[in-house]
């Protein structure tokens, strides 16, 4: 063997080490991108589910807080709007001065 | 030996180059083949390869919400599953109608015919409950899946039904402001691109498609849903109590020409709408016309005073409550002789209103009309609102002049007295209405002055009459708030002619002396009594004392509300004692007796032996003839009119 063969050799073998590196590396990412791709789209539905289930709960709290629903339990409760008279307007406390640090 | 050697010839270089020469052929066919494959098919089978890695999804926004002037929540969409089947797939399993029709609460039958349609995709059940989504995915049924689309829920039940309107089982406005502002809640859709796997579940690729906003935009009215709800329910109390047909309440802020609250009885709840009558969706306040009746007078005697014809003071003989015109008579419910024009406001005289018309003249009348938006759309943006009917002042004959002058010829909506009298309360200005406080609307209607202020202050007097003191609606009086008010009792025409039935209403304006709130009521063929004042005006003032506490605008106590009232009841005036400066002797000429009360004038007159004519109604003398400072009058016959008090 030629001393110039066998430079192009030691020449090579590096960079086929590289390709092989290369290429286990792109496998590696990729079978880590399909794994998160499925974290991800799991993680979009619980999201949805969430996103869902908050808003019929809005729904719920809304339904709950609607004026006939208070009047309902106000009846219940034996209370009513104000009538004429039936306000008083207290004056606007004052403010105190902070305690003294002992 | 040579020969051994001859045959023994080495074939070994023969054999390597064949070897060689096959695996290049081999090497050179396998790389024909990649070109082949890479080059010529390569898109091809690329494509090919996509279809199987990739898979296109669309995603569907929320609709946007409708909310009211104080946040609540009136309309939004929530995400609910739906129940579908593949019948070829479905068919496999013969228990699959009777399950599905026990769940979703359908008819066997039902769901049989569904699952035998020769179809690839049929519905069984839309936008099912989540209890029924999760039976129906732990059956298992083969063939039947569950997908999601958003449901519109309207959270408050009936709350200004009729305003918002509804949307079709596919999310899309059918009526209200679900309607008119469709292009901007309505959900977009983005178009997603996911890869699959070899089982064919999806995963996320990339945010491609992710990036644009697909949910609708919100609509922000200027309903307040507590006096939205206050107004509904005084309304549906009257209509219930007068076992009415239906009833009608708006409720505006006058500064803003905000409508705080539409309400229409009865009820109507969009989240019920396919199963609800088409008539009960209507927003009747917005488009039913009806002849108003007396609740137009206030109109007619600003277009009078605008114009000069007349003077509030100035007295109308009322014919006893009937008055023949042409060959058609007039008639009063209450019968009075002479009233002032402010009379005539505050007791509802229809022949003295028809007179007020005849010193006006149609075409002047037609033209306040006009100009206070009655025969034209009221321009409020979601609300489709009714043109009313008012023909041409040339088209007029006397009796449609003098029926025009009393509300009755002329057909309008609630909406457009609504805004009439908003240009009253705002000192004769003409506003437009509002109900939708975002999105800004681009073009506002233009406004103009109609009445000076003048003008509008002094109806607005005329109608604290009709609340403060003995006019026709006494009965919606607030304590320690002054109310102005007209009542109207119009006759609902039928065949033929008029019928026996009434539409009542009544418009109030709160505080009377400068009106903050707009308050109007109409009650629809109520039973046993038709008074404007009876029937509708109780529903005012619980409206607008219930929308004051909401406020806080109330008085606080109710000797504060008491003294708080703009004008004396003349009912009480009589025992007061004579104020400082006012004649408490004849003398020796005729004194002033303006402001004091009928008993004390009268008192004074029989010292000098005068017996005065009484024109108007009331307690309290508000004129005079002849003047003070006069020489008293030669004749002592009443009869003669030598001495007049007018009355008011």
């Amino acid at each position: 063997m030629s001393g110039g063969v066998r430079g192009g050799f030691w020449l090579l073998l590096p960079l086929f080490g590289l390709a092989l590196c290369l290429g286990l590396a792109s496998v590696w990412m990729n079978i880590e991108r399909v794994d998160l791709a499925y974290t991800l789209k799991k993680m979009e539905y619980e999201l949805g589910e969430r996103n869902a289930l908050a808003d019929k709960l809005g729904v719920e709290r809304d339904n709950l807080m609607a004026p006939y629903q208070l009047k309902r339990l106000a009846d219940k409760f034996g209370l009513g709007p104000a009538g004429p008279g039936q306000i008083r307007r207290l004056p606007a406390a004052e403010t105190r001065p902070a305690p003294e640090k002992p | 030996m040579v020969k051994q050697k001859k045959k023994g010839r080495d074939f070994s270089r023969f054999k390597l180059a064949c070897v060689a020469g096959l695996f290049v052929v081999l090497l050179g066919a396998l790389w024909v083949r990649a070109g082949y494959i890479q080059l010529w098919r390569g898109p091809q089978l690329e494509e090919l390869a996509s279809r199987q890695s990739y898979a296109a999804e669309f995603e569907r926004g929320q609709r946007g919400r409708i909310l009211s002037k104080d946040g609540a929540v009136l309309a939004t969409s929530v995400e609910a599953q739906s129940v579908y089947a593949r019948p070829l797939d479905a068919a496999k399993s013969p228990k699959t109608p009777r399950v599905l029709a026990s769940i979703l609460g359908l008819s066997e039958a039902e769901v049989r015919k569904d699952l035998s349609s020769k179809k690839n995709f049929v519905w069984i059940k839309r936008q099912v409950s989540d209890a029924q989504a999760k039976a129906v995915a732990e059956a298992g049924l083969p063939g039947v899946h569950l997908t999601s689309e958003y449901n519109r829920l309207y959270p408050n039940g009936h709350l200004a039904g009729q305003i918002l309107g509804f949307v079709d089982v596919d999310g899309k406005g059918l009526e209200g402001v679900e309607a008119a502002f469709e292009d901007r809640l309505a959900a977009g859709q983005a178009k997603l691109v996911v890869q699959r796997d070899a089982s064919g579940r999806r995963l996320y690729l990339d945010d491609q498609g992710r990036e644009m906003d697909i949910n609708g935009h919100d609509v922000r009215l200027t309903i307040d849903s507590h006096v939205q709800d206050l107004t509904e329910q005084a309304l549906a109390e009257a209509v219930r109590k007068y076992e009415a047909q239906s009833g009608m309440a708006i409720v505006v802020k006058v500064d803003s020409g905000e409508i705080l609250a539409m309400a229409n009885y009865p009820f109507f709840n969009p989240n019920v709408s396919r199963t609800t009558a088409a008539g009960l969706r209507r927003n009747r306040a917005a488009q039913d016309v009806f002849e108003p009746g007396s609740t137009m007078k206030p109109f007619l005697v600003a277009a009078a005073l605008e114009e000069k014809t007349v003077t509030a003071d100035q007295l109308f003989d009322c014919e006893n409550g009937k008055w023949k015109l042409r060959n058609k008579i007039i008639r009063d419910d209450h019968p009075h002789r002479w009233l002032t024009v402010s009379q005539i406001v505050r007791y509802s005289s229809n022949i003295g209103a028809a007179k007020v018309g005849q010193t006006l003249g149609s075409q002047r009348y037609y033209d306040y009309l006009t100009r206070l938006g009655f025969g034209s759309r009221p321009g409020v943006t979601a609300l489709s609102g009714g043109v009313g009917i008012l023909h041409p002042a040339q088209a007029w004959t006397e009796i449609d002049q003098a029926a025009i002058s009393f509300g009755q010829g002329i057909g309008v909506t609630a909406l457009q007295m609504a805004k009439a009298y908003l240009c009253i309360a705002s000192g004769g200005e003409a506003k437009p209405l509002k109900l939708i406080a975002e999105p800004a609307q681009d073009q506002p209607e233009a406004s103009g002055r109609v009445f000076s202020n003048r003008t509008a202050q002094a109806v607005l007097a005329m109608m604290r009459e009709v609340v403060e003191m003995d006019g026709t609606g006494k009965m919606a009086r607030i304590p320690g708030v002054p109310v102005a008010g007209k009542t109207g009792t119009a006759q609902k025409a039928g065949k033929g002619g008029y019928s026996d039935e009434r539409l009542s209403s009544f418009v109030g304006l709160i505080p009377g002396d400068k009106p903050e709130y707009l308050v109007l009521a109409l009650v629809d063929e109520p039973q046993n009594v038709s008074y404007g004042g009876i029937v509708a005006a109780p529903a005012v003032k619980e409206i607008a004392s219930r929308a004051l506490a909401y406020y806080g605008r109330l008085p606080e106590a109710p000797a504060l509300a008491e003294a708080a009232r703009v004008e004396p009841d003349p009912s009480q005036v009589m025992g007061e004692v004579l104020p400082a400066g006012q004649p408490r002797t004849a003398g020796e000429r005729v004194p002033d007796l303006h402001g004091l009360p009928l008993r004390r004038a009268v008192e004074l007159l029989v010292q000098k032996g005068i017996v005065p004519v009484l024109k108007g109604r009331g307690m309290v003398v508000s004129g005079q003839k002849p003047a003070a400072g006069d020489p008293w009058p030669e004749g002592r016959d009443g009869d003669n009119d030598v001495f007049v008090l007018i009355l008011s």
